[in-house]
């Protein structure tokens, strides 16, 4: 069971790493969250322990529901939702993630779950999205999908306790939502999303 | 006691900048929580140098001589930026440059932006610190960006990515961290006084790659080059209040966190080379924000790229190791605060009356601000280090230490570097202050009169570190570098 949903998150972060639509990614998202919690509630009841069934919901509630929301909501106000000119076009994108999950399958072998190489995977493709689109908004989802690599690490390597994954979970909320605002903030005083014009800040 | 009416302080006063819609009691009641705060920890400072520690709620809540100091520098120095906010916010609403709900918004994110300090260096729990980090990025996003313009909102979109990505580095560092622990895990592993007296053994390379990604992640946020990328801006286009708070205190604390872990990694048999990632870095940090100060042309960038240079100084002594190197970058930590507090809100002062930041711009400020001019020149003495103020001393002793140690290279690093950093900032400042070109008439600004008292309380405080820092602070900062050394 646990393989089969590994391989789900697994398979969203390869084609998300590829995707042009930010209406795309932002399902792909959702789904890879849903995915997430999902194995949260089946290693709750493999293990028994309630910590497990609490960032279950957690996830649900932020992750699933509000996060993807918070995007669509900022996605609307700006016009082009496709990303035109990319830095790494979709094809090289696929490539470069594909190099990255053979290269974490041959080195972590040491680290026999596939939970934490699926987190190197995901934190991987968090960056590819950062760096090589244009797109506030896509740099915002990349930063996400990051963080849900982290996540992963977490439920494979150590137990944090139920606050301090709560102290987690919300701050990630509250950073999503500071990212959409500003991402409005962004779009009504430049006119556009595209990080190109965000440098006027030099030496 | 103290702990729970701090809790009480900070509730109370985010309330009333909730609910009262009247900007002057707002910044009253902001001012007086800040000096509550500031007579809380004094009194939790007396209790620390009876018992040597405290704990509070249990064992969540944990204080020895090291938080105490940035306990101390954090309410200090907040006291100062919420004196100077009042008829800073004050003349922004009268000019109708931002509205009462903007302004309401600002002492919010204050409030919130202090007590996450203090809940961070307060916190015995490393992900209790982790939390308090993130949260000190979430209340300053928002305050970067706080006039809505192209450059601070490109300023503040630069310091959350790159600050929350660092930051997610930094989480991966810890879970590796406890991983490497090499023991069933429980939630008690996650104090940090339980790790303190691990006894158990450590798997030597993940931890070494645990405290790699731990430095270079939370070295992000305290601006360590080449992660410094976001300070310059992020520093540079915030309000002047809490470009003073950021640069005095959130990277010296981002610091101590990296130091809690380094004292723990310190157990660990044969990762004494671990040190070297503060001497390299310190050493990057130093050449790199030291040639970047000779060319700027705005005066605030200037001074946020000498925050990196002097995390680089702090960084070097932690890195050098020694009682000597210790005592030195703690010293220097302290007097950076408030020296670097002093220039900012200076540079506040002027950016109100002459509305630019182009250094070209501003000339004979000795006719127009005369008072400002004062405090500026003890504000440029202070931070490159001349003798009597006590950053002469604390660079003094960690240099001392670089020799004695043996390593040359990166102590001749150090010392050229303050060189040219005094260099840049005589030369760019004198050009301020004193070049009278004859082109215009400089007669005396109005605006020289307005926010000084700030400006008198931070000067005072200097005074009062460099002449007792060998007498009356002594034992505390001894006892602080007592835990560090071990």
């Amino acid at each position: 069971m646990i393989e089969i949903l590994i391989s789900v998150i697994l398979i969203s972060a390869i084609a998300m790493s590829g995707f042009r639509r930010a209406r795309m990614l932002n399902r792909g998202f959702a789904l890879q969250s849903l995915t997430i919690a999902l194995l949260c509630l089946a290693k709750g009841y493999q293990t028994g322990e309630y910590h497990y069934y609490i960032l279950f919901l957690l996830t649900l509630i932020t992750k699933v529901v509000i996060i993807p929301l918070i995007i669509s909501r900022s996605m609307v106000h700006s016009k082009l939702e496709r990303e035109t000119d990319m830095i790494l076009s979709g094809s090289w994108s696929y490539i470069v993630t594909g190099i990255a999950v053979a290269l974490s399958f041959i080195f972590l072998g040491n680290f026999s779950d596939y939970l934490f190489r699926v987190g190197c995977i995901l934190i991987i493709t968090g960056a590819i999205l950062m760096m090589g689109r244009k797109k506030a908004i896509t740099q915002m989802i990349g930063l996400l999908t990051m963080e849900n690599g982290v996540v992963l690490f977490e439920i494979s390597m150590v137990k944090m306790g139920s606050i301090i994954e709560f102290g987690i979970v919300f701050e990630m909320l509250i950073l999503a939502m500071i990212m959409g605002i500003m991402i409005f903030n962004i779009n009504k005083t430049f006119d556009t999303l595209n990080t190109d014009y965000l440098s006027n800040l030099k030496e | 006691m103290h702990i729970n009416l701090m809790i009480a302080v900070f509730i109370a006063a985010i309330s009333v900048s909730i609910i009262i819609k009247n900007i002057d009691v707002i910044s009253y009641v902001n001012i007086l929580g800040t000096v509550l705060l500031l007579i809380l920890s004094v009194l939790i400072g007396f209790d620390v140098a009876d018992r040597g520690h405290i704990f509070h709620f249990g064992t969540a809540v944990y204080i020895d001589s090291l938080s105490q100091i940035q306990l101390l520098i954090i309410t200090t120095v907040s006291v100062m930026t919420a004196l100077y906010s009042h008829k800073y916010i004050k003349g922004e609403y009268e000019e109708n440059i931002i509205s009462l709900t903007k302004a309401k918004v600002y002492f919010v994110l204050f409030q919130v932006f202090e007590f996450s300090m203090i809940f961070l260096c307060m916190s015995n729990n490393i992900m209790g610190m982790w939390i308090g980090l993130e949260a000190t990025t979430l209340a300053t996003a928002f305050l970067i960006g706080f006039s809505n313009s192209k450059l601070s909102l490109e300023a503040a979109w630069k310091y959350i990515i790159i600050c929350s990505v660092g930051l997610a580095m930094g989480l991966v560092g810890i879970i590796l961290f406890i991983y490497s622990l090499n023991s069933e895990i429980n939630t008690s592993m996650l104090q940090w006084t339980y790790l303190l007296s691990w006894d158990k053994g450590f798997s030597k390379k993940v931890l070494m790659v645990a405290f790699t990604f731990i430095f270079v992640g939370i070295g992000t946020k305290a601006g360590i080059a080449p992660m410094h990328t976001w300070l310059s801006d992020g520093h540079s286009e915030a309000p002047s209040p809490i470009s003073a708070m950021m640069s005095g205190i959130l990277i010296n604390l981002a610091l101590y966190v990296i130091i809690r872990f380094y004292i723990i990694i310190r157990l660990a048999d044969g990762l004494q080379n671990m040190r070297y990632l503060f001497i390299v870095f310190g050493c990057l940090s130093l050449i790199i924000s030291t040639f970047s100060i000779l060319k700027q042309t705005n005066y605030k960038r200037l001074l946020a790229f000498s925050s990196v240079e002097n995390i680089g100084i702090m960084s070097l002594g932690f890195g050098f190791g020694g009682v000597l190197g210790v005592y030195g970058a703690l010293l220097h930590s302290i007097v950076h605060a408030y020296g670097k507090s002093l220039l900012f809100l200076v540079s506040g002062n002027i950016l109100n009356a002459y509305q630019t930041k182009r250094i070209g711009k501003i000339k004979c400020l000795i006719r127009t601000m005369p008072v400002n001019s004062v405090f500026l020149i003890i504000g440029i003495l202070v931070i490159t280090g001349t003798p009597p103020a006590a950053s002469f001393f604390s660079e003094l002793k960690i240099l001392q230490n670089g020799f004695n140690n043996g390593e040359y290279l990166p102590a001749a690093i150090l010392a050229f570097s303050l060189l040219i950093a005094f260099a840049g900032f005589v030369v760019t400042f004198m050009k301020m202050i004193f070049l009278n070109d004859g082109a215009e008439e400089y007669v005396r600004l109005e605006k020289d009169k307005e926010n000084i008292l700030p400006l008198v309380v931070a000067v005072a405080l200097i005074v009062l570190i460099s002449a007792t820092f060998s007498s009356l602070l002594n034992p505390l900062i001894n006892s602080a570098v007592e835990i560090i050394c071990g």
